[in-house]
């Protein structure tokens, strides 16, 4: 088929003209000359006839006497051009009358007038003129219907994206009114931010609000395949640091150079409310206490996902210990820079003011419902995770794994578990049937010593810096330790193992925590001449491990053993 | 945004004005471009004093700048960053990235 387009560039002039009138030597005149012009002629007898011809026949011209039964031409006119949408078809009276009202009406709807009885040379140089509008029009006509095919095209295309992505993102976690708000709210049909949540098998919970440059679908296409990375590997049970590694890696692998992502990545501990918490390129999140006071802000700490270098040292996660019923509040720029926020300045004290005027169950919808009164021009997202109530004191939070390679087991001890329970044959035998006593042969001797000194000075709060020097000392210390544990009520010995990576070299990390007050380690260093109990056995520990460090208040000892010779390359 | 371009020596200053958002997207690399096409340029100035805002495709064109700029082996400085964009451009850690003064 020959386009618009292509007839202007050939040169060819025929178009499809419907003249009107009821003479019929008038069209019989009219017909041969358009004829031998090259034209498609298309008669109708009077002005009822030439409207309905025009629908069904949609002539490029109309040529219409004013004069005729039925339908006269002025009326016909207006019920053609009421029938055109936004393109008119053009139109030329032809008429023998002169009364200036009636021509001023005429050309209120027509293009043009040409004088009876006709002058066909006069005819032909306005044809030429209207042959080129005809043209433009056809043109145009045919990208207004390239524009709708697109346009259904389009929206086509979207719908098949928006399901797959609404399929992908009903795979993650629901919020739970216990401890987990989120909402995503996209300025498109399409979202750029995107939340996701995932449990380990170890019970922790990893979390992941992302943000890529831009917003709609070509945003959304950008962040989708962070999901299954995400998700597969929180599945595993894969620390936060090599997640946030891995999503780094695939973006940049991805994502073309002007197009990255914005992430903070969570990992929470319930048991602990240890959060570890890597934010690359996002606003600050914050931690809110009960009454909405802002406890802790952590800010971006590395590029967005996409943009840094692949350096495991780059992912560590930062730890933060939250109290009993503490929020983390993650939030999207959309939420930072949207005027209901940004307009002091200072986003941070804005969104924490709020915070502290609404109800922790509250806050992620009073978050979104001022965003959105404000006006929102980018997509909005935001998180609130809830920590546990916890009754008492509960541990801080360990240094960051390097690595998560292998099978982790925790056992937590409390009173009862530690009067009928022998904790260090129970961790051993775990620890036994996952090979890893094979693999770190020195952990049935550090373990004993790091347990004790958990339970003795830890929970049961004996006085570790005695020296104990004769018999008699060490019979009152055990009298002592066995009256305070059979009458313990509260407390617990945690004991965590899990193989991991000290740069290139295998180790099998082990976390003794307990519920004491700790002690000052730094004290440990200098005392050299005369070691206490509890000195002596870390200083026996330290001999044998690969690294060993402790918790700011000393209630938490970690320490790296290194594997045997044969299984590693331990040096 | 409007951008104007002026040369010191062997330094070309562009001095944007306005928002710096996804609209600016073919300005900003046209003018980028011409830069990079003069004889005897060695370094970029990219002057954000009169910029009140960024958003996520301005940071990412400043990314391709950097891609640009190194493979034609020019300077490139982002100078003058003030309130919300300094603010963008922390949040970003793009000092990581670009020599901002």
């Amino acid at each position: 088929m020959e386009t618009a387009a292509a007839a202007l560039e050939s040169g060819a002039s025929g178009i499809r003209i419907l003249v009107a009138d009821d003479q019929r030597v008038n069209q019989l005149i009219l017909e041969a000359f358009l004829r031998k012009e090259g034209h498609t002629v298309l008669v109708a007898n009077n002005g009822a006839e030439a409207v309905e011809m025009h629908r069904t026949e949609h002539p490029d011209l109309v040529l219409m006497d004013i004069m005729m039964p039925e339908l006269d031409g002025l009326e016909a006119a207006r019920r053609i051009l009421a029938d055109c949408g936004v393109i008119r078809t053009p139109l030329m009276f032809l008429t023998a009358i002169n009364d200036q009202q009636t021509m001023i009406e005429g050309l209120g709807l027509a293009d043009d007038f040409i004088a009876k009885p006709i002058d066909l040379a006069i005819l032909r140089a306005k044809l030429r003129a209207f042959i080129r509008l005809v043209q433009s029009q056809r043109m145009l006509r045919e990208q207004q219907q390239r524009i709708e095919r697109l346009n259904d095209d389009m929206r086509r295309e979207s719908e098949v994206a928006a399901h797959v992505m609404e399929r992908v993102l009903a795979h993650t976690e629901m919020p739970d009114p216990d401890f987990l708000a989120y909402r995503v709210q996209p300025s498109a049909m399409f979202s750029g931010d995107m939340v996701l949540a995932r449990r380990t098998p170890g019970g922790r919970l990893h979390l992941l609000l992302a943000d890529a440059v831009g917003h709609g679908l070509p945003a959304a296409i950008n962040i989708l395949p962070l999901f299954f990375p995400f998700d597969g590997m929180a599945r595993k049970g894969c620390s936060l640091a090599t997640v946030a590694r891995e999503l780094n890696r695939r973006v940049r692998d991805l994502l073309p150079i002007d197009r990255f992502i914005a992430a903070t990545l969570v990992s929470i501990d319930f048991a602990s409310n240890s959060f570890e918490i890597w934010n690359g390129g996002n606003p600050p999140a914050l931690v809110l206490t009960d009454e909405g006071s802002v406890v802790e802000r952590i800010d971006s700490m590395q590029l967005a996902l996409g943009l840094n270098p692949d350096n495991p040292a780059l992912f560590e996660p930062r730890h933060v210990y939250c109290g009993s019923r503490q929020q983390l509040l993650l939030c999207s720029d959309g939420i930072w820079e949207n005027p209901a926020f940004s307009a002091g300045g200072d986003a941070a004290a804005a969104v924490a003011a709020l915070m502290a005027a609404t109800e922790p169950g509250q806050r992620i919808d009073a978050l979104f419902r001022a965003a959105l009164d404000a006006g929102q021009s980018d997509d909005l997202s935001a998180v609130l995770v809830t920590a546990k109530a916890i009754p008492g004191r509960a541990l801080t939070p360990p240094p960051p794994r390097a690595q998560s390679v292998g099978a982790r087991v925790s056992l937590q001890f409390g009173p009862e578990a530690l009067r009928r329970t022998d904790a260090v044959a129970s961790v051993l035998d775990m620890a036994g049937s996952l090979g890893l006593v094979d693999s770190f042969p020195a952990l049935p001797t550090i373990l004993p010593e790091l347990f004790s000194n958990a339970l003795d000075y830890g929970v049961l709060g004996l006085d570790g810096r005695n020296k104990y020097l004769g018999a008699d000392d060490y019979q009152a210390f055990y009298a002592e330790r066995q009256r305070r544990l059979d009458t313990l009520t509260e407390g617990f010995v945690m004991i965590e193992i899990e193989p991991d990576y000290l740069g290139d070299t295998r180790v099998l990390r082990l976390n003794v925590a307990d519920s004491g007050m700790g002690f000052d380690w730094q004290a440990l260093d200098v005392a050299t001449t005369a070691p206490s109990g509890a000195e002596r056995s870390l200083e026996r520990v330290r001999a044998m491990v690969a690294n060993l460090s402790f918790n700011s208040q000393g209630s938490e000892v970690i320490v790296l053993i290194p594997a045997r010779d044969d299984d590693g390359g331990m040096s | 945004m409007q951008i104007a371009t002026r040369t010191e020596g062997q330094r070309a200053i562009m001095r944007l004005t306005g928002r710096f958002e996804f609209s600016a997207h073919r300005e900003f690399r046209e003018a980028v471009e011409r830069v990079i096409q003069l004889e005897g340029v060695a370094d970029l100035v990219i002057d954000l004093m009169d910029v009140e805002y960024v958003d996520s495709s301005a940071l990412g064109m400043l990314l391709m700048v950097r891609e640009r700029t190194n493979s034609a082996k020019l300077g490139l400085t982002l100078a003058n960053p003030r309130g919300m964009v300094k603010q963008a451009l922390d949040i970003a850690h793009f000092e990581k990235l670009f020599v901002i003064t």
